[in-house]
């Protein structure tokens, strides 16, 4: 049950953090022509956009704390030992959150304040910040599938070269930005059928890099490209992805909005159920090539990763979390609800 | 003993940095939100609109900071994975359960903070007032859950104190009988160890803290009983058995023996020094926040010489004096009498060099007989830096209570209108003196990390990073936090409508 209730939170992270990839690029580009052609319906829809990210990407944010302090309380060997071989990967991506957090607050509040230039540059740096986030996780992740760069001389410790040149990692980074834009790109082809087209190039460009993911992890990880293939999670992804082809092709070509609805929905739920099958492929092992751990830690590492053996003093969890956490998660979507059905994109209180 | 002399310095400069900045900035988080929603609150019973004005401009202030606040937070969560993953191990699976709390509580500011200010006209005026205490509920919930983890790092739960010649300071432990078993009990008493009773399955002991810190960091170099400070203390039939065993899984049997019999979810907030360290750092947050409103508010008077401006002053200025004076007389008291009582290391270090009569009304004012710096053994002496840091901390903070004391003179007696660029300087010393305090309080429980139980050294990581790296992660938190006080002046500070 705890298992899956991280799994919950990480899905939830992880959607919400794809959508702040997406809207982070696509923001500043949106406002930068709407200035320069002049066109107001555009510049309006920006700042609509810009007003829903400002007032929720602080959920993605804490569902990726939940995340990992879950991870701390169930399995706290295991983040002591990350914690003393990957300062690296983790540093660049919390430096980033904080970089990219204070560019959100400054590109939000600076909106009319700033002059367009500047502005602009902060939305670069929003948008590039956003991107590289993900960079250092996801090396944590290729590190998760297949240990690469772990070395025991002259002590236990990370080879960040050797750990950021992990195959599944070079596949796994360029497919999850991807798939943000994807997702993003589907939900403004709503009412703007350009983003449809580029949502079709993403999500093509996704599919080959998942294929390329698929060939990494079966040269690198068998046991968890094994696990995945043959889980109905995998299945039932496949289905959501060619869902997607199918709903923007329909949308494209007949321009009918219930099809790009279908293609948003499918969207969302891929991006979910990919990072549950991902995290989940594994089972019962963090690290899914147990072979390649180095000879000499191999045996003292093994039950630190063993996720069937969680911290024994968490065993009543279970119905506190569901008390919090039901509440709050209700809480979280009427916040949602409140944002979104704003009426007017020039709110009194910006 | 010199602060740099202890281990890790450079990792030490860097947490406390990132951390401070952290706390800089949640120190809004945790008071703004009570100004706003008493401001509204006033708004809801008079239907005076300079009151909404006030409240939307503090909601504004802390929405503001929040998300830098909270990233800097997540920043400070892996820094002490990634500097002190040892202690983190540990905080995890022993005292994990505030940290667990602390999520929802996050959660709960997360929704509610953003709620309050971008659903405001969306929502029925009672209603909003609410999502606004839910808000500071969620503000003040966080804090008690990470102070109760820093106050039990301070004075864990079943520590004892008494004399140095007979092993003090003592950890209460629940030790298994099946350890028990194979522990040689009177060797174990010949070096401090006191059976204080017994359970259905473990054996209750006041063991020696020289001898907690050593098992433990034993543990944490990955030892094995045969090579560790335990082999001492083995029965010679266990001995052959237990040879190989790693220290790590013994430890791990009696701490949690240990944390089930005091409370798996209990156990941080049963800690001596839990409900002085609540409130104290809640109110510090609170002055921190009304000395910013007040100076922020009388800057837009001076400026505009509006009718908002001004009443925004006096309320903020009001709430300047109320909280100054609980924080000095009350919270900062308790806390004083908590940490002589039971950090009496610091406060030998503390009164160290002090002049005797300052000691004599510290000591009256703590009800505790400071023992001297020179009694207290080597291993367990804190910095004396923490003299100095305390007595500034202390002279800035009368300086700030007088001063508020001044202007409410002048504004409410004599009514004198304040127009001084000096006030400006006043949530400058808030800030200051809050950092002092908790630097005396951070610094002061060196050699530790976790009194009596983790030293720095075993907190922290076997792979550092090099010096010259946190130096520059240090320059670009500071260089965040200068941006964002930017970004605050041209947004808020700057406002025409507040």
């Amino acid at each position: 049950m705890l298992t899956v209730l991280v799994v919950l939170i990480f899905g939830l992270h992880v959607v919400l953090a794809n959508l702040g990839i997406g809207l982070s690029t696509v923001i500043p580009p949106m406002k930068r022509k709407a200035e320069r052609e002049g066109d107001e319906r555009l510049l309006r829809k920006a700042r609509r956009l810009m007003r829903f990210y400002a007032s929720t990407y602080g959920l993605a944010g804490v569902f990726g704390t939940a995340f990992t302090v879950f991870l701390l309380s169930f399995y706290p060997d295991f983040i002591g030992l990350a914690g003393n071989i990957a300062f690296t990967p983790f540093a660049l991506s919390v430096l980033l959150i904080a970089l990219h957090f204070l560019c959100i607050v400054l590109y939000w509040y600076g909106w009319d304040r700033f002059d367009s230039g500047t502005h602009f540059a902060i939305g670069v740096l929003m948008a590039v910040s956003a991107v590289l986030i993900p960079l250092g996780f996801r090396a944590i992740f290729g590190f998760l599938n297949a240990p690469l760069g772990l070395e025991l001389q002259p002590k236990l410790h990370l080879d960040t070269l050797k750990a950021l040149a992990n195959p599944t990692f070079l596949a796994l980074y360029p497919k999850s930005v991807l798939a943000a834009f994807t997702l993003t790109f589907i939900i403004l082809a709503y009412d703007d059928r350009t983003f449809a087209k580029l949502a079709l190039v993403t999500l093509t460009l996704t599919a080959v890099l998942g294929i390329a993911y698929a060939i990494t992890l079966r040269d690198l990880a068998f046991y968890k490209f094994q696990n995945a293939i043959s889980s109905p999670i995998f299945f039932a992804k496949m289905f959501f992805v060619a869902g997607q082809f199918v709903a923007l092709g329909v949308y494209l070509i007949r321009n009918d909005r219930t099809a790009i609805v279908t293609a948003g929905a499918f969207s969302l739920t891929t991006v979910f159920l990919g990072e549950i099958l991902n995290a989940l492929s594994q089972y019962p092992y963090l690290i899914a090539n147990t072979s390649m751990l180095p000879e000499g830690v191999r045996a003292a590492l093994m039950p630190i990763i063993d996720l069937s053996r969680p911290n024994p003093l968490t065993s009543g969890l279970t119905p506190i979390t569901l008390a919090f956490l039901i509440p709050l998660l209700m809480a979280s979507a009427l916040l949602i609800h409140l944002v979104t059905s704003e009426p007017s994109p020039s709110s009194r209180t910006r | 003993m010199d602060w740099m002399s202890y281990p890790a310095f450079s990792d030490r400069v860097l947490s406390m940095i990132g951390i401070e900045i952290h706390w800089i900035i949640l120190q809004y988080v945790l008071g703004l939100p009570l100004l706003a929603v008493i401001a509204e609150i006033v708004w809801l019973k008079t239907r005076d609109e300079r009151w909404l004005k006030i409240a939307k401009t503090l909601a504004k202030g802390f929405v503001m900071v929040f998300a830098v606040g909270a990233a800097m937070g997540t920043a400070a969560e892996f820094g002490l994975i990634l500097l002190w993953p040892n202690l983190t191990e540990m905080a995890g699976k022993y005292i994990y359960f505030p940290l667990y709390a602390e999520v929802f509580a996050f959660l709960m500011e997360v929704v509610f903070v953003y709620m309050y200010y971008y659903a405001w006209d969306r929502l029925p005026a009672k209603a909003h007032v609410l999502v606004g205490i839910l808000a500071l509920t969620g503000a003040w919930f966080s804090a008690a859950m990470i102070v109760s983890v820093n106050a039990y790092m301070q004075a864990p739960t079943g520590i004892m104190l008494g004399s140095y010649a007979q092993h003090y300071p003592k950890l209460k432990l629940f030790v298994p009988d099946e350890i028990v078993k194979a522990l040689n009990v009177s060797a174990l008493q010949a070096l401090g160890m006191d059976v204080l009773g017994k359970t259905g399955d473990s054996v209750i002991v006041a063991m020696p803290c020289s001898i907690v810190s050593k098992i433990v960091a034993d543990a944490y170099v990955g030892k094995t009983i045969a090579n560790s400070v335990l082999w001492n203390v083995i029965n010679s039939e266990a001995k052959a058995k237990l040879a190989n065993v790693p220290v790590k899984v013994v430890l791990n049997e009696i701490l949690v023996d240990t944390v089930r019999h005091e409370g798996v979810y209990t156990i941080t907030f049963q800690s001596p020094v839990f409900f002085p360290s609540v409130i104290h750092a809640i109110g510090s947050g609170i002055v921190v926040s009304s000395f910013t409103a007040m100076a922020f508010y009388a800057y837009a008077y001076c400026r505009r010489r509006r009718e908002v401006a001004e009443l925004g002053y006096r309320y903020a200025l009001v709430f300047s004096l109320v909280s100054i004076a609980f924080q000095g007389l009350v919270a900062g008291h308790e806390m004083g009498v908590a940490m002589a009582e039971w950090n009496r290391e610091k406060f030998s270090a503390i009164l160290h060099g002090s002049p005797e009569f300052l000691k004599k009304l510290e000591e009256t004012l703590a009800g505790v007989k400071a023992v001297s710096y020179a009694s207290v053994p080597e291993w367990l002496r804190p910095p004396t830096i923490v003299h100095e840091l305390y007595y500034v901390k202390m002279g800035l903070a009368i300086l700030l209570g007088l001063s508020a004391l001044l202007l409410a003179y002048f504004t409410f007696l004599r009514k004198r209108e304040i127009c001084s660029p000096a006030l400006l300087g006043l949530p400058v010393i808030a800030q200051v003196v809050s950092f002092l305090g908790w630097a005396v309080r951070e610094i002061g429980r060196k050699p530790w990390t976790v009194y009596g139980i983790m030293d720095v050294k075993t907190a922290h990581t076997i792979n550092p990073p090099p010096p010259a790296i946190a130096v520059a992660i240090e320059l670009y938190f500071v260089a965040l936090l200068i941006t964002l006080c930017y970004g605050v002046y041209r947004f808020l500070w700057r406002c025409e409508g507040c």
